[in-house]
């Protein structure tokens, strides 16, 4: 099965949106508890530095709790109560709330400056945090002025700090911390039911355009190649793709209605002599012709065939042009010397025609080449200056050297081709006539000059100089290759 | 019956024209468009036989001209094109017939002699005037229930007259439709014509069954 985009697109949108989404879930809630943690442990500290504050070494060096009742009211036992408890160094206990009752906080040793902070479970069982702190006792000022061996004694005993535990309940902190947590596994959950939804829409949205381009594609038939791919309101990506889409499908149908064209011609070209023959041998069956007659028709019969024959040769000679399946043979030739003999066979047909012919070629031009296939060339377009020509008209046929390259330029009178008509020459089967009636040129004589001029890599250029003068002209290198 | 075939193909002008020709028809011959057009204006024939693609002028140019100037002749196009679009085309412009190259010579024989009766309101290809019998299909002609041997011209002409019976066919008009632009008829050739046919078809005791009208030509009258 292969894999489609949207499959491939779709569980790594999805995994990552999710991943992405409870990652920062977690974050979140791990930074918000360690903010409230912060908070809290600063209040705690607080609290116990305002409670150390009230431990006070008297004149005697003797540390003791100074207090009122009042500032401790949270410390009597009941519901919310706090709990604190302040050992000497020796480890007696100094002061300790009456919400201890007969409990005791943990005690631990805690250096000056830093307190410690411990998650405990309270006496009554709740649970809450603790700070551990050490606290030096402070002199009190009312009971020492002038007294500078009191106050010797007191900066003796700042060195002897008390230890201090503080607990308090965490219980509005958990919840708070709880009810965060909860929120962000619901919206994790609902994040999970909704991502997958929107990332799909997301998904076939953005390919919605590649699925209408594969659409069409998959509707393209031998009979539809004239349809395009609409390239209005396209993404930026698929642009290009579709603009080469439409190029490549315009020179398939171009391809495939030159095909339709070359064969129904072909055809259509065969019909009128087969046409021609059947006649012939069912009229000559029908009315038993005189000898003369039966004669004629016999002569008819010849030339259907070998018309047909020329015919055939030459649609052989495109395909095997076309499949690059035909022989070249190089070698050297004298391009004069066969043209002048092309010439020879075409005195006859262009004396019937009363053309002046105005021939002027040098006595040798040596070119690399296909004797064969350069007389076929030869052959078809000087043939077609005669043929074509008004009869009356002139032919005139150079030979000369440029370069390094020799150019036959035949230019014969013209009174029918328009420029219009240069595009088709050379079409397989185009004749300036509709009419099938010539024939001596079924329209596949330019068609295999051009096919042969590629194979040799000769130049073809046709033009009319003028309404009245048709010019064709071959470049036929002497290279070696 | 008198035809013209337009078409360029040489070859084929001269098969189809001799085997129409040996069927008894009058056959003319274009060979592009321009002088089929002015053939086919210049002669009221029975059949026109029409190429399309023509030097010229195109073959379906011809039909639509012929056809605008009133021409009432029936044109069986034979072409070699052979598309659904190209029969329609050519049938729309105004050809009563259609036949794709190659062809069989019978066929199109037989679509000629379909297009004549047509021309003129006949169906049946077997004509029953009286005691006299003619098988347009086969050229067969029978009076008073024997046989009767005919050259192809007197065919044509009893098959013209019969085609016509009850109407003065004058002269003029047996030499155009009997008669193609080869033939030289003299003066008297169609009283010959007319003579010769009546020897074979004469039967004792009764009066012929071609009349002449004085001065104004011949009829078929199989009543009397």
């Amino acid at each position: 099965m292969s894999r489609s985009l949207h499959r491939q697109l779709f569980w790594p949108l999805l995994l990552g949106v999710l991943g992405v989404g409870m990652a920062a879930g977690l974050l979140l809630y791990l930074g918000v508890r360690s903010e409230f943690l912060e908070q809290f442990d600063a209040s705690l500290a607080e609290q116990g530095r305002s409670l150390g504050s009230f431990v006070k070494l008297t004149d005697g060096g003797r540390v003791e709790m100074d207090v009122d009742d009042d500032p401790l009211s949270q410390f009597a036992p009941g519901r919310h109560a706090e709990y604190f408890e302040i050992w000497l160094p020796d480890g007696s206990v100094l002061a300790r709330s009456p919400s201890l009752a007969s409990d005791h906080l943990p005690r631990q040793m805690a250096a000056p400056q830093r307190p410690l902070f411990r998650d405990v479970r309270l006496p009554d069982g709740r649970p809450g945090r603790a700070i551990i702190m050490s606290v030096a006792p402070r002199w009190d000022e009312d009971d020492s002025h002038g007294n500078a061996a009191a106050s010797a004694t007191a900066r003796a005993a700042e060195v002897s700090a008390v230890q201090l535990a503080l607990a308090r309940d965490r219980e509005e902190l958990d919840e708070a911390l709880a009810t965060l947590l909860t929120a962000l596994m619901l919206t994790a959950v609902l994040m999970s039911l909704i991502v997958p939804l929107i990332v799909s829409i997301v998904v076939r949205r953005g390919l919605r355009p590649l699925n209408a381009l594969a659409s069409h594609a998959a509707a393209i038939d031998a009979a539809s190649l004239g349809s395009r791919f609409a390239t209005r309101d396209l993404p930026a990506e698929l642009t290009p793709i579709c603009a080469k889409l439409n190029e490549l499908l315009h020179r398939l149908d171009e391809a495939f209605q030159r095909e339709r064209r070359f064969t129904a011609d072909a055809a259509h070209e065969l019909r009128t002599p087969i046409a021609e023959l059947r006649s012939l041998a069912e009229v000559a069956l029908r009315t038993n012709p005189e000898p003369a007659a039966a004669a004629a028709y016999f002569q008819d019969a010849l030339n259907i065939a070998v018309q047909m024959e020329r015919l055939v040769i030459m649609l052989l000679g495109l395909a095997r042009g076309q499949a690059k399946q035909q022989q070249v043979a190089r070698e050297s030739c004298d391009l004069a010397q066969l043209v002048n003999a092309t010439w020879k066979t075409l005195r006859e047909p262009a004396e019937k025609r009363r053309l002046r012919l105005d021939i002027l070629l040098p006595e040798t031009a040596e070119v690399i080449s296909d004797r064969g296939l350069l007389s076929a060339v030869l052959r078809n377009v000087m043939s077609n200056a005669v043929d074509h020509s008004p009869a009356g008209g002139e032919v005139v046929c150079r030979l000369e050297k440029e370069d390094v390259a020799w150019t036959l330029e035949l230019r014969n009178s013209n009174d029918s081709l328009t420029s219009a008509d240069l595009a088709h020459l050379g079409e397989p089967f185009w004749r300036h006539s509709a009419a099938r009636g010539d024939q001596a040129h079924a329209g596949l004589g330019l068609a295999l000059v051009r096919r042969y001029c590629d194979i040799l890599g000769i130049i073809l250029r046709v033009d009319l100089p003028s309404p009245t003068c048709f010019r064709i002209a071959l470049t036929v290198g002497d290279d070696k290759s | 019956m008198r035809v013209l075939l337009i078409e360029d193909s040489e070859r084929l002008q001269r098969s189809v024209a001799a085997g129409l020709r040996d069927a008894g028809y009058a056959v003319d011959i274009a060979g592009n468009g321009t002088q089929g057009l002015w053939n086919a204006q210049s002669h009221d024939y029975d059949v026109i036989v029409l190429d399309l693609m023509l030097p010229g002028m195109h073959g379906l140019d011809v039909l639509r001209r012929l056809r605008e100037g009133g021409a009432q002749s029936h044109v069986l196009v034979l072409t070699a094109k052979d598309t659904v679009e190209d029969r329609v085309r050519g049938l729309r412009s105004g050809a009563d017939d259609y036949l794709i190259k190659p062809f069989a010579f019978d066929e199109l024989l037989a679509r000629i002699q379909a297009l004549v009766r047509r021309r003129h309101g006949e169906k049946n290809p077997r004509m029953t005037l009286g005691a006299l019998e003619i098988n347009v299909a086969s050229r067969a002609v029978v009076w008073h229930g024997d046989p009767v041997n005919l050259t192809s011209r007197e065919y044509a002409l009893l098959e013209y007259l019969a085609a016509r019976r009850g109407q003065v066919v004058s002269r003029t008009e047996i030499e155009a439709h009997i008669y193609d632009e080869q033939a030289e008829p003299m003066s008297n050739v169609v009283d010959a014509a007319i003579y010769a046919l009546r020897r074979k078809l004469e039967h004792a005791g009764e009066p012929s069954i071609i009349k002449t009208r004085r001065g104004m030509g011949y009829i078929l009258d199989c009543e009397t």
